[in-house]
């Protein structure tokens, strides 16, 4: 808690890093772990009921489907049953929730190499 | 002088990521990295409880909150400012502002990854047990079928034999009276 009160806003992960070193980043873990994806799961701007992420960077297995996914986010956040969650993909659209996370790495991944997911609740369906 | 430059880097990368690790019984080939990774995630629990350690006794030397909320990093900042003394002015100057950055950027927190594997492991673990019970019921029920299917037919067997003898004896007794 004490350093999201003393941050409220911090900066996103494009911006906190240049293209430069997240493209090294990238190439070294993708050395290191050929068969894991980098993703970076990071809060939506407005969202007002989700609580916030520890980490922003996962290496998640190819093979791992959307639904297995959200239910491991969902386990570390420790989320009720009855609290929504969405996982948008470079903070546009919802992936089919059975696509590995392989094809969604091959469609949707940044020039930089990473593979940009955004969650959120509810509001954003209407903000665009 | 680069490769001790080299070194905080990796090691940064090693503490911000989090490995997620699913067990696909499917293909046994990816059974040995698994293996490797668990090996990975043991060396990087090890070096993030020495890290965790020192940062004690330097957290007490930095007043600032966020140093002490990233206790890996603090490692790499003095790693940073012992190549920074013997560098130039200009350089000391771009190398700390660098080294602030990484620490406000990175929000680590290695304590955080063995509970979440435990959390994860145990759900399956559970699931494999019911499913084995299930199987041990079935199993129970053919093996009970086996054996009174049998039974049954003999017990019939034998009671049709019985009342025939005694439908013959009493037919003779009626003669003779």
């Amino acid at each position: 808690m004490p350093p999201f009160e003393k941050t409220p806003h911090p900066k996103p992960f494009k911006q906190r890093k240049s293209l430069a070193t997240r493209k090294q980043e990238v190439a070294g873990i993708r050395t290191k772990f050929p068969t894991k994806i980098p993703v970076i799961i990071e809060r939506y701007q407005r969202e007002k009921f989700l609580p916030p992420l520890d980490k922003t960077k996962f290496l998640v297995p190819q093979e791992l489907t959307m639904t297995q996914f959200v239910t491991i986010i969902r386990n570390r956040m420790t989320l009720m049953p009855n609290q929504a969650f969405y996982l948008l993909i470079n903070n546009s659209g919802i992936a089919s929730m059975s696509m590995t996370m392989a094809q969604l790495y091959k469609d949707h991944k940044d020039e930089d190499g990473f593979l940009y997911m955004t969650y959120a609740s509810q509001e954003m369906f209407g903000h665009r | 002088m680069s490769t001790q430059k080299v070194i905080p880097k990796e090691e940064s990368l090693h503490d911000s990521w989090v490995e997620l690790h699913f067990d696909s019984s499917s293909e046994h080939s990816e059974d040995t990295p698994a293996l490797s990774d668990i090996m990975d995630l043991e060396k990087m629990l090890l070096e993030a409880q020495r890290e965790s350690s020192s940062s004690s006794r330097t957290s007490s030397h930095c007043s600032s909150p966020r140093r002490v909320q990233t206790p890996p990093l603090i490692n790499t900042a003095v790693f940073n400012t012992h190549t920074i003394a013997q560098g130039e002015v200009v350089l000391e100057s771009k190398q700390e502002a660098e080294a602030v950055a990484r620490i406000s950027d990175w929000s680590s927190r290695p304590e955080n990854i063995p509970p979440t594997a435990f959390i994860i492991k145990r759900p399956k673990r559970n699931r494999i047990c019911n499913t084995n019970t299930d199987k041990d019921d079935k199993e129970i029920d053919r093996d009970l079928l086996k054996l009174l299917l049998p039974s049954l037919v003999l017990t019939h067997i034998l009671m049709l034999g019985l009342g025939i003898c005694i439908g013959r004896r009493l037919s003779t007794q009626c003669s003779t009276i």
